[in-house]
């Protein structure tokens, strides 16, 4: 059915931007860390959003048969990858963490930075929880017909 | 099956309606993908083209070209990807406010479609009625 496939893009997005908001909150979160599993301190995390379209394969065929509908799945994230940029060095050379020349690694995460990330990925949740709502009062309504 | 020809173009105007609706939808989906070009929907103007009463020129041979749309083309609904435009410097070329207003007023379209369609069928019932309830 048409319409919920648009429920199904929506919540797409939803779950997109939820995921981009966890990295946000988790690079917030460790915005101090000097020491990781991995060893030395937090990377910044970045979620990789991709548009899920597929013109080739036999759904998108079927349902371009069926209906008028784009060949469009919504959004997904294909992965979280770590932010290569280098790290804040600081001079504290007491700090146990310190190296040889006594500077500290710190993460290479700007607050700022993921301050308007945070909000931009918050908007982008709205606005597609928006989305999801008039997808609903259509059908609600569709339901209505021949009433009365 | 009592088909009317204003119940079949307001079928009509709501598939494309549903249609265009995906598409916003999908757009505000992929608001922060890079490179994500927007999704346009359009079949108001070949609805109002296919429902221009005089045809001037007749097809005598199914293979000549279309010389009207009509209410049956597949082809009444058309999708195309803006791919001209960039909004942003990632490649993305959404725009959330002119998504969300034209969400508003595919959403107001589509109800006021279905509205349209009950006060047809409650026409026809008052006819099958001879008016009575």
């Amino acid at each position: 059915m048409n319409i919920f496939h648009s429920l199904r893009i929506s919540a797409s997005g939803l779950s997109a931007e939820r995921v981009r908001l966890d990295t946000i909150s988790a690079n917030i979160a460790n915005a101090n860390t000097t020491r990781t599993e991995k060893g030395g301190a937090y990377r910044r995390q970045v979620a990789l959003l991709a548009s899920v379209e597929n013109e080739d394969s036999f759904k998108s065929a079927l349902r371009k048969a069926q209906s008028n509908m784009p060949p469009v799945d919504g959004v997904r994230v294909v992965g979280i990858v770590e932010d290569p940029s280098p790290m804040k060095m600081v001079y504290d050379p007491t700090h146990p963490d310190a190296n040889e020349d006594g500077y500290v690694e710190y993460p290479n995460v700007d607050i700022m930075k993921e301050m308007v990330e945070a909000i931009t990925a918050s908007r982008a949740y709205e606005a597609n929880v928006t989305a999801l709502n008039s997808t609903k009062s259509m059908f609600l309504k569709t339901l209505e017909i021949g009433k009365n | 099956m009592i088909r009317t020809q204003m119940v079949d173009v307001l079928q009509k105007a709501m598939d494309g309606s549903v249609v265009k609706h995906t598409a916003i939808t999908n757009n505000l989906a992929n608001v922060n993908t890079p490179g994500y070009k927007k999704l346009e929907v359009s079949f108001q103007d070949a609805l109002s083209e296919a429902l221009e009463p005089q045809q001037k020129l007749k097809r005598t041979k199914p293979k000549h070209l279309p010389v009207a749309v009509s209410l049956d083309d597949p082809n009444l609904v058309q999708i195309r990807r803006d791919t001209s435009t960039s909004l942003r410097n990632d490649g993305n070329n959404v725009d959330v406010d002119m998504e969300s207003a034209a969400l508003a007023e595919n959403q107001l379209y589509f109800l006021s479609l279905v509205q349209l369609l009950s006060s047809e069928l409650s026409l026809l019932r008052a006819s099958i009625t001879e008016g009575k309830r």
